[in-house]
């Protein structure tokens, strides 16, 4: 699955640390989450998604 | 390797001790309850500690590893006792322990303390193995 966390994080000129700790993350998770490697929980999606202030649409993308 | 899974092993070699200690040196009842109180809720903590951690990324590397010591770990655990039964020397070997040991084991339950004793480590290493693999994955 793809995202626009990085954009969305450099837009706000946060760190991966900064995300990790406004989400209750590790810094590891917000990593993962940004490259692909793993695709968050729905709670955790809509978490990021209220913090970018978007929908979890507009910031998840389906690749198939 | 996440904290979860550090305490496991940690927790593996002090269960590994205890019930080396119980063998070798039979202490009283109230001991082996409390070891085993202990051990008991060492499983609670870490069943807590997987399903209600904080970092759901930490969460998915242990359940993916206890997945694997599941499904993997545990045959393996038992091929491995019983090639360690075909193993030349291995009863000797038992039969030994069993006359060193103060709390007067048989050679039989001897044998049977030392395969759990093995399985256990051996899952334990197929965990870590899992969790490591995993975390390289997401990496």
């Amino acid at each position: 699955m793809k995202n626009k966390i990085r954009v969305l994080r450099a837009e706000r000129r946060w760190t991966q640390a900064d995300l990790a700790e406004r989400l209750g993350v590790s810094r590891n998770s917000v990593n993962a989450i940004e490259n692909g490697k793993y695709d968050p929980s729905l709670p955790l999606a809509f978490k990021i998604a209220r913090l970018f202030e978007q929908t979890v649409e507009d910031i998840f993308t389906d690749e198939t | 390797m996440s904290t979860s899974v550090a305490s496991q092993i940690a927790a593996s070699i002090v269960i590994f001790l205890g019930v080396a200690l119980i063998w070798f040196f039979d202490p009283p009842f109230f001991m082996n309850v409390i070891f085993m109180v202990l051990c008991v809720a060492y499983s609670a903590w870490i069943f807590i500690s997987v399903f209600r951690g904080t970092d759901e990324l930490k969460s998915a590397g242990v359940r993916y590893a206890l997945a694997a010591a599941s499904a993997f770990g545990a045959p393996l655990s038992l091929a491995f006792v019983m090639l360690m039964t075909a193993a030349p020397g291995i009863q000797g070997m038992i039969a030994n322990m069993a006359a060193i040991s103060k709390s007067g084991l048989s050679p039989a339950a001897t044998g049977f303390a030392m395969g759990v004793a093995f399985t256990v480590l051996v899952l334990c290493f197929v965990l870590v193995i899992a969790n490591s693999v995993w975390w390289a994955s997401k990496r």
